[in-house]
């Protein structure tokens, strides 16, 4: 007998019908564009200006095709700055859903010390429920601010592993 | 007879308990925060997560077949192991195929992989697992083992971290959390660079899409999940939930009741291997591991399954918070550890632990998936007694003769101020660190009869 | 069915009530008295002043002298054979009745509300009420219509199991308002007090540590007082606050409230 048959022949199901998610959340003050930067900025995160977002152009960059921006770092663990594109953000929690889609990196967004991630302003979600609702087959990260610990002694320590500066360029159509 | 936990939380040192208890404290109030600020009705959520959850371990084989077929589909391998040498070989033959030299393994937090030692395992064939998420990295250069589900080095404060940083040639003494974690990012860099192979536990597999889901704030887990051409996810076959749209709850759920936040930093849906991707893992395999948890399904303790793993019952845990989770003897600690390990691995090896309870119900008021861990508990015990494990030395037969004989009660209580000068067992317990309680004031019964 | 309580004291303890004076037209007029065991063997007084507070409160009280105990100690002990006999004898001589069944006490009230339908599947006995849940939601007071004033810094400790009954802010409510009676927010306050039954004594170090705590917090706080609902918990506390001689003493609620109406 393989494991699986034996997993398997060890569950005896008893069918029931599904139940829904129906989670009820907190309505928050300001539109959906208000309410993304709040809870942008309560994790480390800023919105960023067309003028700002191009400084950093100046710097070593990785910059994800899609962005449509060239690099001039020469590998993505040595940039200074990963820039990345969103395909949606969400308000409720300032989050950022980065799909990995065909021809794009997934480190660009993780490897560099800041990140940057463009998103369109028509691309905000109200909450998590429609952004799970809407989600593309490739594999996605939800980004929600800096990377950060409080492993030591509970005390919150940005940037451990990924990004400790997270910038955010929403791209008005 | 006491168990295990108290033997070893009475040798345990004032540093541990202070750092424990600080870190838990803190966790509790900022749980209650996070989850009153998302949901209208933290309660309701509790109660339409519990229901889901049920309705997962209800169909179960059912779901498992779901997500085997989905994750195919997506070209992710999918692997059974009934048990911990299963998981152990499969996870080693994989490893060997992808690079028979050896070599850096870059690892991600999980309770599943701690649970059939895997690193042991890997270390043995000659490969260099490495931890990389910051408090598993201290643990592992310590040779310690966590103290709690959620945060493994609660039991530890800057100064114990900043001693082993500089042992290990990590960099400069200190003892600031911002220089110690850049210490291990630099450290760490590079074995995510090196890694041949990533693994990783995974925090819900979804039937319907063959996603695996798996959420931190650190980025370690992300990076060890993309950088190696490999990653191998082990998981636990309780840890599906049917769709997607179920992380609108479970992923708030589980960030409020764990750290206190209201989504952790990463929330990560792997889809498969890179697909004309730039990065990414080449090939990705699900390990499904049963270890005793069908098992489980299958008996008293049914609902422990529910579980998603926060570690909220610890923090509340009054006795988790006296004696760190390492007094538990197992990878799972505190209230989920005292019905989880017996109940897996039976209360021949680990009933005493139910016994290390006051019953006080916090952990239940706290479970995200409201399991009757009190419950379960008490039940635990009845099996422990039945099996004639852990008797208490207090005579219940003849209490129970005195407590159903209205004549032999009353006469007991007479003798009560006699009795209390003879030496008992029970009484030992009880001086040793307070006052025995004397007979205050009026006796009822003579008042009752007086007065009427 | 374990709850989170609802209020917290620090936020609470502000009498926002009038108290109602005189003897109250109750709604339930006949109660039986569940003394409970502890108060049997050591605690007369709060059995006294249990029968006080229900006779205020306008209820005739009945004692059946054959009750005994709960069977809780052996329900936690894990010999559920012991304890289902115990547990019939106490259905029998004091639950098989129409009457609401009343004990100074939620840690026995929980046993017969949510451990009896352990021991004995499909049974209820939505009968028995914990004295201030009795007072509060039975007879329906809000507030405790005291003729005299007490005047203590009280520190209010919550039993636990409290929360197998639902229980939110009963005894605090009827606290608040006496006169002199100021209610002390002190850290923690949901944190158990670390008795536990036998657990007080095969857990002996853990159980008193935390009981040591929670002291800790309360004399943190500047309360001269403890006062519960529960005289497990109660008598575990004083235990620790005469050995360790601090300057504190404990009380069950149900001797104030029978000290303010005499």
């Amino acid at each position: 007998m393989t494991d699986r048959e034996a997993i398997l022949g060890a569950i005896q199901d008893r069918p029931s019908e599904p139940v829904r998610a129906n989670p009820a959340f907190n309505p928050q003050p300001g539109d959906l564009r208000e309410q993304f930067r709040t809870n942008l900025e309560k994790l480390g995160g800023r919105l960023i200006d067309q003028a700002e977002f191009e400084t950093h152009l100046t710097r070593g960059t990785w910059a994800d095709p899609a962005s449509g921006q060239v690099s001039t770092a020469k590998g993505v663990w040595e940039a200074e700055v990963g820039i990345s594109v969103a395909l949606a953000a969400v308000a409720s929690t300032g989050s950022l859903i980065l799909a990995n889609t065909p021809g794009t990196y997934r480190l660009s967004s993780l490897a560099p010390p800041t990140s940057i991630v463009i998103v369109d302003a028509s691309a905000i979600h109200a909450g998590l429920a429609e952004a799970f609702d809407n989600l593309p087959s490739d594999t996605v990260v939800f980004v929600t601010g800096t990377s950060r610990t409080a492993d030591i002694e509970g005390v919150m320590v940005r940037g451990v592993h990924g990004p400790g500066v997270l910038l955010v360029f929403v791209r008005d159509p | 007879m006491s168990s295990r936990v108290e033997d070893y939380a009475s040798h345990l040192n004032q540093e541990t308990i202070d750092s424990v208890r600080g870190a838990s404290a803190l966790k509790v109030t900022s749980r209650q925060v996070a989850l009153k600020a998302v949901f209208v009705d933290a309660d309701e959520a509790r109660a339409n997560a519990a229901e889901i959850k049920n309705y997962v371990l209800d169909n179960l084989s059912k779901l498992l077949l779901e997500l085997e077929a989905n994750c195919e589909k997506n070209g992710i391998q999918v692997h059974w192991a009934k048990d911990a040498a299963a998981a152990n070989r499969i996870i080693l033959d994989l490893c060997r195929k992808a690079s028979p030299e050896g070599g850096t393994i870059a690892k991600a937090k999980s309770m599943a992989t701690e649970e059939i030692h895997l690193n042991k395992h890997l270390e043995e064939a000659g490969y260099q697992p490495v931890e990389t998420d910051l408090g598993e990295f201290v643990v592992q250069i310590d040779g310690d083992t966590p103290s709690h589900i959620v945060t493994p080095i609660i039991h530890k404060n800057r100064r114990q971290i900043a001693e082993s940083f500089k042992r290990e040639g990590l960099g400069e003494y200190s003892e600031v959390p911002e220089i110690l974690a850049m210490q291990a990012r630099e450290y760490l860099r590079q074995k995510f660079k090196d890694a041949k192979i990533g693994i990783s536990g995974v925090n819900f597999g979804i039937a319907a899409t063959g996603r695996l889901v798996l959420v931190e704030n650190e980025g370690n887990s992300r990076l060890s999940t993309t950088a190696p051409p490999i990653h191998i996810a082990l998981m636990g076959i309780e840890k599906i939930l049917p769709e997607e749209r179920d992380l609108a709850l479970f992923i708030p759920l589980l960030a409020g009741s764990a750290t206190g936040q209201t989504v952790t930093s990463y929330t990560h849906l792997i889809s498969g291997p890179r697909n004309n991707n730039l990065d990414g893992p080449e090939e990705v395999h699900l390990v499904l591991l049963d270890n005793g948890r069908t098992r489980v399904l299958n008996g008293r303790y049914r609902e422990i399954l529910r579980c998603i793993r926060c570690g909220a019952c610890m923090n509340v845990c009054p006795v988790y918070r006296q004696s760190s989770g390492h007094a538990y003897g197992h990878v799972y600690g505190g209230p989920i550890g005292a019905v989880l390990v017996p109940a897996m691995e039976g209360v021949e090896k680990f009933g005493d632990l139910a016994k290390a309870s006051s019953l006080c119900g916090a952990c239940e008021e706290v479970c995200p998936v409201k399991i009757p861990l009190p419950d379960m508990l008490l039940k635990l015990r009845d099996d422990a007694y039945r099996a004639k494990l852990n008797k208490d030395g207090i005579p219940w037969g003849p209490f129970a003769f005195g407590a159903t004989h209205p004549g032999a009660w009353r006469m007991g209580l007479k003798m009560l101020p006699m009795a209390s000068k003879l030496p008992h067992p029970l009484k030992k317990g009880w001086t040793e660190s307070r006052e025995a309680p004397g007979r205050e004031g009026r006796d009822f019964r003579r008042w009752w009869h007086d007065r009427s | 069915m374990w709850q989170e309580f609802r209020t917290n004291p620090r936020t609470a303890g502000r009498c926002e009530q009038s108290p109602p004076s005189g003897i109250i037209e109750p709604n339930v007029p006949r109660v039986r008295l569940f003394l409970t065991c502890l108060c049997d063997a050591f605690f007369g007084e709060v059995g006294i002043a249990t029968v006080k507070c229900l006779e205020h409160a306008g209820c005739e009280v009945e004692f059946v002298e054959s009750q005994t105990c709960c069977g809780q100690p052996p329900f936690n002990a894990g010999d559920w054979a012991d304890a289902r006999r115990v547990a019939t004898h106490c259905r029998t001589a004091l639950l098989e009745t129409k009457l609401p069944v009343v004990a100074p006490s939620s840690s026995c009230t929980a046993m017969v509300r949510h451990g009896f339908p352990m021991l004995f599947e499909g049974t209820e006995h939505e009968n028995a009420f914990e004295l201030a849940e009795f007072l509060v939601h039975e007879v329906g007071l809000q507030a405790w219509p005291a003729k005299k004033e007490y005047k203590r810094k009280i520190a209010l400790h919550r039993a636990c199991h409290g929360r197998a009954l639902g229980l939110t802010n009963e005894q605090e409510l009827l606290l608040q308002c006496i006169p002199g009676v100021e209610l002390i927010p002190f850290n923690h306050p949901e944190q158990c007090c670390g008795f536990g039954g036998a657990f007080s004594v095969n857990h002996k170090n853990l159980s008193a540590n935390i009981g040591l705590e929670k002291l800790h917090q309360i004399l943190e706080s500047g309360a001269e007082e403890i006062v519960g609902g529960d005289m497990g918990c109660l008598m575990h506390l004083d235990g620790l606050i005469q050995r360790n001689k601090m300057p504190l003493t404990v009380r069950h609620f149900a001797e104030i409230l029978a000290e303010v109406i005499e």
